[in-house]
């Protein structure tokens, strides 16, 4: 073989190929191509080796062949290829093209990948620090081109699309489906496309640079290499804009009058780096080494082998035999909506409901009887008040064009944009979508028992009971798998929606996907092509795994018996046969009942179902003789309107600034109004009068429903001013261990403490600061980091190596904060940030007090954060003590704090276990002054007969930062707040509520869960599970359960604790997977849908303890406190 | 929600059923978790104390997808799989014919316990609520605790932890992992494709067999007459003559040696070239990540081997000198805490005495138990060819990881992860660490967030966390391949610096080897230079010495 034969690298990407052709000798490209592939890798690998053979002789024996990419192993051997890893391939061409690099950032498809090339010893050696995306494909290019794709931008405009001095809105970079779901929210906004990428490239960027880059430093040069970073504008702009703040925050040496674009730059051939450096890896090879074979065996491969290949993994479609797909569409095939037929000179009256939902509008005309005369339905175009308009005009057409007249009785709203179109078109209701939805199986089905409604963003599940709503469960922030995503992937593989179900019946076999995150669900995808699988086959997967989504995943549920045995399948997604025929399976597979015969039937109205059910509370709303307020179809038609959001319209309101948007609506008259959408009240105020009032409004509502806790999470942090108990300082020091302890205590008085406010020092922080206080240190020097807020975490997240639960990967955002924020005010002289390895429980007969190793460990990966380049805390000459701490061990913890804070503040050992003793004094006393503010709210509930929420969750999901503000709102709707750390431990309250229990020996004292839970080890996991006995035993709380996203010691319990309160009929909700990005859509859904739900509860409550108070009257024992007034709750938010 | 508040029934736990001494013979044990060698040899040690026992198939996708449907969400990696392992099991029981009755009623499931902090320590409840989910409810689940053994809630236990039986699974432990180190060491060597496989094969059935018959012994029947007579009156007697005695037959008696011996042969029938350079690449991580060799890490050993390189597994011994090691840890930091005289004065020192012999006893305890258990696995190794590296020292282990991750954290491998990176780069015993973990699991997390720092203090280090999601396998082999890229560069270096210093030519090196039957065996001990990893670079070395007029061993 001769040792000049032609060189292929070729780099099968998931969603391109490229390749080149290299002459080995003075390695220069003869030959380079680079196209999509449109998911069919082999036979474009194919296609270019054909033209490879043609156009520079490439043959079997006759040249050598190098692949990469991630679609590219499989396909080596079939070629005689040698495969090469992509990493190393672009690590070569880098080295090989660009010595003087120091940093590659690539973007693929599916791929993210940073290179930070650092010098290694004398002989300056580079070595590489590689890191690569998981199997997540959040911050890739598939985001971007999902997205573009949903804006409706063309590739051509794509690329040109910027990032330099374009306003930029918060947008969740972490997650595709979290990135769609704020893109949805600020485009019904109005907010401009272009803006809308803009905020997408940053997000992109800062989730790269702070988990991709696992805290590592890009130091110049940065090559940005990838389709992605190689064609779009605005991503070039965003790393140029990026990377250069993290180099002067950590003093990166950069060469002076350089310009960004010239240090972070996209090279030449910036999207063949890949197929470059495979063959530059073949040069290095021996020459025996990937000789090309032909192309034989790869044709084989693609006439036959491929299907033997994933015959293998396969399992049957959806269908089992024609027979019974043939029964099914009998069963299931809706027949066709016919319009009304409207006679001429008709006069109709009607109520229109307008459904403005994620991704389509939709709007029904409905009868004074409930019939649906009209419908109408268009996919968003991105203006829901647009939308809006066009329909009205439709349906009014649809009346008008057969001679008829529409008289509009009136007009409801929901979706996502139905408090702006209620605004808009003064319509007479806006309803939550979950209620509207009830109201639609309502009108037209017999007492259902569930009803599953999958949209395009949401899942929601409503169980009702006698025509009640007894339950609903709504995906949090992800919305795997729905309606949306499978008429993306339908897209993507050039089917039409409508076709989608047809297409996957034909399937024989499908791929199993694993249920849960949409982002995972796109990797799968991948992979399956990568293997062979047809686009029918994955759209029949991808429809068999949607219920498993809404049932498992969403509900939770394993037997739908218990959920009811009538279901009602609502929502657009209905539509889709496919997805039908999966559910109707699975729900009949997974009812285990033996009596119940189970219906199932798919409403006749499924996409419109949020429409139908905004008019009837309309209708309802008029037969209780309400006139409409609908500004008419003459004005809506010609309602003209301006949408402004930039800075001219950032709220000056407090101190967070947002951006808010102006909508100026002129009507027919020419007379203008503005609405003015928000993302808190305040900001609806357009001037500062109007601000006031609004406040003073707000602090009303707040103070008749206090909120434990904002009190616990503002109180934990006060000076406790503890009685003083240092030893008193000597004259003088004798020997140099004594004078080193005497200038130590002179220090206390002005040493300064920083402590970032996170994780359990929620709940500790009275011990910390009392112990210091006692010993000398000036209350005002022990210095909290700021709380959680977005600009706090954006800060110093990059900083952090990996990605846990947010409370944890927080703590790094605070500590920077502490080093770069309070440190550079005032000085500080350490940081102290303890590893809780014990903590302490008031409960009793537990197996264990133990806090989590992932808050355990947080301190040393915190270290590990400020060390990793440079110790920085030896840079700011700042200590950093994080001693292992046992709270329950006191002994132990005396010398534990002895270890940490003795050569500090030169303690002795009795003065150390006096400062301890202040330090638990402190924090018992402000337990329980906590704690009996808390009872006073459960007192005020009982009296006022109110209900009350009570929160199950971990003492850091106090910070107001990692409860997303959930809580104030449920505050502000007239709910107090108490949590599970503040639950009073009265003696006569916890008799009322477990004596008898104990009298009957189920347990031994109230404060105990071995009746529900027997693996007690985990501290807050105990704790949690008996403030949910408690919930499920006081007739004025419901429980709400806060859970961070990758909370290992909250999963286990989450059965039980939905078990434990539930059982006694007492409501529960959840708020789980709570993560930095804050899904506000989703949190105002949930919190509207729980208020709703509550204010029917709330009536029950008060005819159960009218009942009961009646009873005791008449048993002779009235129930102390409970008057007999009604219960003063808000209406609810079903109505205007 | 009804119009009137009915009378609350509140939630309780489900009654949990006890396995009896009475049920035994007609229960079958399901039991599972560790490589399908160790599961075989724990199996026979089961069988040989008379118990009805069945080992789970090695954990694969289809059981994680089960465990994903009856589990909470939320879940980490290792629950979905164990938990749907089990699942599968009970379905494949149905299959076989059996009603759910006559499988909860029959069947029981045993696992290993812990006080957390992990929720390892919540997993028993998983396996009750799945189980429940799945339609078994009641299915016992037992659950050993190294503190407390098996419980039974009332009347004698079903399953006891005997002496016989912890001897039993002593042996098995160390077998298993003396025999998987070997197959992985063997293996990317062999000249016969498959051999290796055989081999292993052969051994494992032979131990098997060898443990099956090891059935109970009673010592005192054993002694003669007048001994027997004075242990059954004094218990001190008895009870030391019912240990040695057991210790003696379990671990010492001369068919067990023999047995050792036979398998030593057996695998030393492999016929190995190592003159192959290969990476060799040492696993870390989660525990059961690290040990499975299914779906639950993307059947990453057959991969790597498959990739060209040799991987060196962990021990289970590992985990076991990792539990006492942190419990003398745990022990030393409240020394003189929990004493009988906490105020004694300084003079007083038969109280002092007292005050420290607390402490002395359980540190004396513990340290025993670490001698006697590496002892026996040194002895293991030994018996087996000698190839298998000692258990590394727990407390030099603590010494490297505490700079970074503090040494009685608590939590799944604790600072182990970060330890044996450190560990195994320093001294040269890898070309690359890979750790496994779990999608979900928080210690190992959390070490990974400490590795950013260890892998700046040690340049040299190549160190590559793959996160196991149970699905997304492309993804993690093709990183896998990324940081195998180097490795085998750095093997490939060794490899070439071997030749250069000995300035021999491999067709020379490879000619003498030919000649020298004994240097393809897999038990040949060849040295290990200061510095170099790689067997084909120490063997280049090894064999130059030769061609010098160097012994062979």
């Amino acid at each position: 073989m001769s040792a000049g034969m032609l060189l292929v690298g070729i780099d099968v990407g998931s969603t391109t190929v490229k390749a080149v052709a290299v002459e080995p000798r003075r390695r220069t490209i003869v030959w380079q191509d680079y196209q999509r592939h449109e998911t069919r890798q082999p036979e474009k690998v194919l296609e270019f080796l054909h033209r490879l053979e043609a156009d520079v002789a490439l043959a079997a024996g006759c040249g050598r062949v190098f692949v990469t990419g991630s679609g590219s192993s499989g396909l080596a051997p079939l070629i005689g290829a040698k495969f090469v890893q992509e990493v190393t391939a672009v690590s070569l061409a880098v080295e090989a093209e660009h010595p003087e690099v120091n940093s590659v950032i690539e973007l693929g498809g599916q791929d993210a990948k940073i290179i930070v090339f650092k010098e290694e010893g004398a002989a300056g050696r580079k070595s590489k620090i590689p890191s690569m995306n998981d199997k997540c494909a959040g911050g890739t290019g598939a985001i971007i081109d999902k997205i573009a794709a949903k804006l409706g931008i063309p590739p051509d405009a794509l690329s040109e699309m910027g990032y330099t001095g374009i306003a930029r809105h918060p947008v969740a970079g972490k997650c595709g489906v979290f990135a769609e779901t704020d893109i949805n929210g600020l485009q019904k906004r109005g907010v401009a496309a272009a803006e809308l990428m803009a905020s997408l490239f940053d997000a992109i960027v800062q989730q790269n640079l702070t988990v991709l880059a696992r805290g590592q430093t890009l130091r110049p040069v940065v090559l940005l290499l990838g389709g992605p970073n190689t064609f779009i504008r605005g991503m070039r702009e965003a790393w140029q804009h990026n990377i250069p703040l993290t180099w002067r925050e950590r003093n990166v040496a950069v060469p002076e009058g350089t310009p960004p674009e010239q240090l972070i730059r996209v090279p030449d051939n910036a999207q063949y780096f890949g197929a470059l450096g495979a063959s530059e890896f073949g040069r290095r090879e021996e020459d025996s080494v990937g000789v090309y074979a032909g192309t034989s065996e790869l044709e084989r491969y693609l006439d036959g082998g491929r299907k033997k290949q994933r015959a293998r993994s396969s399992r049957s479609g959806l269908s089992a035999s024609e027979a019974e797909l043939v029964a099914f569409k009998q069963a299931f095939v809706r027949q066709p909506f016919v319009q009304a037929p409207f006679e001429p000179g008709q006069r109709v009256c009607g109520f229109i409901g307008i459904d403005g939902g994620s991704t389509s509008t939709k709007a029904v005309l409905l009868s004074t009887e409930g019939r649906v005369l009209a419908k109408v339905y268009q996919l968003s175009n991105g203006n829901p008040i647009q939308d809006a308009i066009e329909m009205l005009c439709q349906l009014r057409t649809a009346v008008q064009s057969r001679g008829a007249s529409l008289n509009v009785l009136g007009v409801g709203t929901t979706g996502y944009a139905k408090d702006i179109l209620r605004d808009v078109l003064q319509a007479d209701t806006a309803l939550v979508e979950t209620v509207a939805h009830t109201e639609a199986a309502l009108a037209f089905y017999q007492d259902p028992h569930v009803i599953v409604d999958v949209g395009g963003q949401d899942i929601k599940l409503i169980v009702l009971r006698r025509g009640r709503v007894k339950d609903f469960k709504l995906n949090t922030q992800c919305s795997a798998g729905n309606g949306y995503f499978l008429q993306a992937t339908a897209e993507q593989f050039g089917v039409p929606v409508e076709r989608y179900a047809d297409l996957a019946f034909s399937a024989d076999v499908m791929p199993t996907f694993g249920y849960g995150c949409a982002v995972f669900l796109q990797s799968d995808i991948v992979n399956f092509q990568r293997q062979g699988w047809r686009a029918e086959e994955i759209l029949a997967g991808l429809a068999s795994v949607l219920p498993q989504n809404v049932f498992l995943y969403v509900a939770g549920v394993t037997n739908l018996a218990t959920l009811g045995s009538r279901f009602v399948l609502q929502g657009g997604t209905q539509k889709n046969l496919a997805v039908v025929k999966a559910e109707v399976d699975f729900i009949r597979s997974h009812f285990l009942a033996a009596s119940d015969a189970l219906e199932i039937v798919v409403h006749e109205h499924c996409g419109e179902a949020g429409a139908i059910g905004a008019a009837v509370e309309a209708a309802r709303l008029w037969r209780r003789g309400r006139r409409t307020t609908f500004v008419g179809l003459d004005a809506a038609a010609h309602i003209t309107y301006r949408t402004t959001r930039g800075e001219e319209t950032r709220c000056r309101f407090c101190k967070n600034e947002c951006l808010r948007t102006f909508i100026d609506i002129r009507n027919l008259e020419g007379d203008e109004r503005r609405l003015i959408v928000a993302t808190c009240e305040k900001g609806a105020a357009e001037n500062l009068e109007a601000m006031r009032g609004i406040k003073a409004g707000l602090d009303a509502a707040k103070a008749a429903s206090p909120n434990l806790v904002e009190a616990a999470a503002r109180d934990v942090w006060k000076p406790r001013r503890p009685k003083r108990i240092a030893d008193p300082l000597p004259p003088r020091g004798w020997t140099p261990h004594a004078r080193a302890r005497r200038s130590q205590m002179t220090r206390r008085g002005t040493l300064r403490v920083g402590i970032p406010r996170v994780l359990n020092l929620f709940a500790y922080a009275p011990l910390f600061s009392a112990y210091l206080e006692s010993l000398g240190v000036a209350p005002g020097n022990i210095v909290y980091s700021d709380y959680t807020s977005d600009e706090l975490y954006r800060a110093g997240a990059g900083r952090g190596a990996i990605d846990p639960c947010f409370p944890s990967k927080v703590a790094v955002a605070h500590v920077h904060n502490l080093l770069f924020v309070k440190h550079r005010q005032k000085r500080l002289d350490c940081i102290f940030l303890p590893m809780f390895d014990v903590l302490r429980s008031p409960l009793v007969n537990l197996c264990g007090v133990n806090a989590c190793p992932t808050v355990a460990a947080t301190p040393d990966t915190v270290k590990a954060a400020f060390t990793r380049e440079e110790d920085l805390f030896a840079r700011h000459d700042i200590l950093y003590l994080s001693p292992l701490v046992n709270l329950t061990d006191r002994r132990l913890l005396a010398r534990q704090m002895l270890g940490a804070w003795g050569p500090v503040l030169g303690l002795s050992e009795a003065e150390n276990v006096r400062a301890l003793d202040a330090g638990f004094d402190a924090l018992d006393a402000y337990e329980q002054d906590i704690r009996r503010r808390a009872r006073e709210v459960l007192d005020l509930l009982e009296r006022e007969r109110r209900v009350g929420i009570l929160v199950l969750a971990r003492p850091y999901h106090h910070d107001p930062g990692l409860n997303h503000g959930i809580l104030d709102e449920l505050q502000k709707l007239g709910y107090p707040i108490l949590s599970q750390s503040t639950l009073p431990l009265d003696e006569d309250l916890l008799d009322r509520l477990f004596g008898d229990e104990v009298r009957d020996g189920t347990i031994s004292h109230p404060l105990e869960i071995t009746d529900v839970w027997k693996n007690a080890f985990s501290a807050s996991t105990n704790h949690k599970i008996w403030a949910a006995k408690f919930a499920a035993r006081h007739p004025n709380l419901v429980a709400l359960e806060l859970s961070s996203f990758k909370c290992g010691h909250d999963a286990p319990i989450y059965t039980v604790v939905e078990q434990i309160v539930e059982r006694s009929g007492t409501p529960y909700f959840a708020f789980k997977d709570i993560d930095e990005n804050r899904p506000s859509s989703s949190i105002k859904l949930r919190v509207e849908t729980i208020h709703y739900f509550l204010t029917r509860y709330a009536e029950e409550v008060v005819r159960g303890q009218d009942h009961a108070a009646g009873s005791a009257a008449e048993d002779g024992s009235a129930a102390e406190g409970i008057s007999a007034s009604r219960l003063d709750m808000q209406p609810s938010t079903a109505s205007s | 929600m009804d119009q009137t508040r009915p009378v609350v029934h509140h939630f309780r736990r489900p009654p949990e059923r006890a396995f009896t001494a009475e049920e035994r013979d007609r229960t079958t044990i399901l039991f599972g978790g560790l490589t399908r060698a160790h599961d075989r040899l724990i199996e026979a040690v089961f069988h040989a104390c008379g118990y009805r026992c069945r080992h789970l198939a090695t954990p694969d996708l289809a059981a994680f997808h089960r465990g994903r449907e009856y589990c909470n969400t939320g879940q980490c990696n290792p629950t979905y799989f164990t938990v749907g392992a089990l699942l599968n099991a009970l379905r494949g029981l149905e299959a076989e014919g059996l009603s759910r009755e006559q499988i909860i009623d029959q069947y029981v499931f045993f696992t290993a316990g812990s006080c957390g902090p992990c929720r390892f320590g919540m997993y028993e409840s998983e396996f009750r609520l799945a189980l429940q989910n799945a339609g078994y409810p009641g299915f016992r689940v037992l659950l050993f605790q190294p503190s407390d053994g098996v419980k039974a809630e009332a009347g004698e236990p079903g399953l006891k932890f005997t002496l016989n039986f912890g001897l039993g699974v002593l042996n098995a432990l160390n077998l298993g992992d003396v025999v998987q180190d070997l197959a992985f060491q063997i293996r990317p060597y062999e000249v016969t494709p498959g051999e290796t496989d055989r081999a292993v094969e052969d051994c494992l059935t032979l131990l098997t067999e060898g443990l099956r018959e090891a059935r109970s012994v009673e010592p005192l029947d054993m002694v003669p007459r007048w001994l027997s007579q004075q242990g059954a009156r004094r218990k001190w007697l008895g009870e030391t003559i019912n240990v040695l005695g057991k210790l003696r037959f379990h671990l010492y008696r001369r068919a067990y040696l023999d047995l050792l011996a036979r398998c030593q042969e057996r695998l030393d029938k492999v016929d190995v070239d190592r003159m192959r350079v290969k990476p060799i690449v040492k696993i870390t991580g989660e525990f059961w990540a690290q040990t499975t060799e299914g779906d639950g890490n993307y059947r990453m050993f057959s991969f790597l081997e498959q990739e060209g390189a040799q991987v060196l597994v962990e021990p289970v011994g590992t985990w076991v000198m990792y539990l006492l090691h942190h419990a003398k840890g745990q022990a030393l930091s409240r020394k003189g805490l929990e004493v009988p005289y906490a105020d004694s004065d300084w003079w007083r020192l038969g109280r002092r005495a007292a005050n420290t012999w607390h402490f002395q006893k359980r540190w004396l305890l513990l340290s025993v138990a670490e001698a006697f258990y590496a002892r026996q696995f040194h002895r293991t190794a030994r018996s087996l060819g000698g190839l298998t590296d000692d258990l590394a020292s727990q407390r030099d282990l603590a010494r490297l990881a505490h700079p970074f991750y503090h040494s009685l954290s608590r939590g799944g491998e604790g600072h182990l992860e970060v330890a044996k990176n450190i560990y195994y780069t320093l001294n040269k015993r890898c070309h690359m660490v890979l750790s496994l973990k779990p999608f979900g699991c928080m210690p190992s997390s959390q070490s990974d967030g400490v590795q950013s720092a260890v892998i700046n203090r040690y340049k040299d280090m190549i160190f590559l966390p793959v996160e196991t999601s149970g699905e997304g396998e492309v993804n993690a082999h093709s990183r896998t391949q990324m940081a195998l890229g180097d490795a085998k560069a750095r093997a490939r270096a060794e490899f070439e610096e071997a030749l250069r210093s000995t300035d021999r030519h491999v067709d020379d090196l490879r000619r003498f080897a030919s000649r020298r039957p004994e240097l393809r065996r897999p038990s040949y001990h060849v040295p290990r230079r200061h510095g170099v990893a790689g067997v084909a670079a120490n063997f280049v070395r090894h064999v130059s010495d030769l061609m010098a007029g160097g012994t062979s061993q």
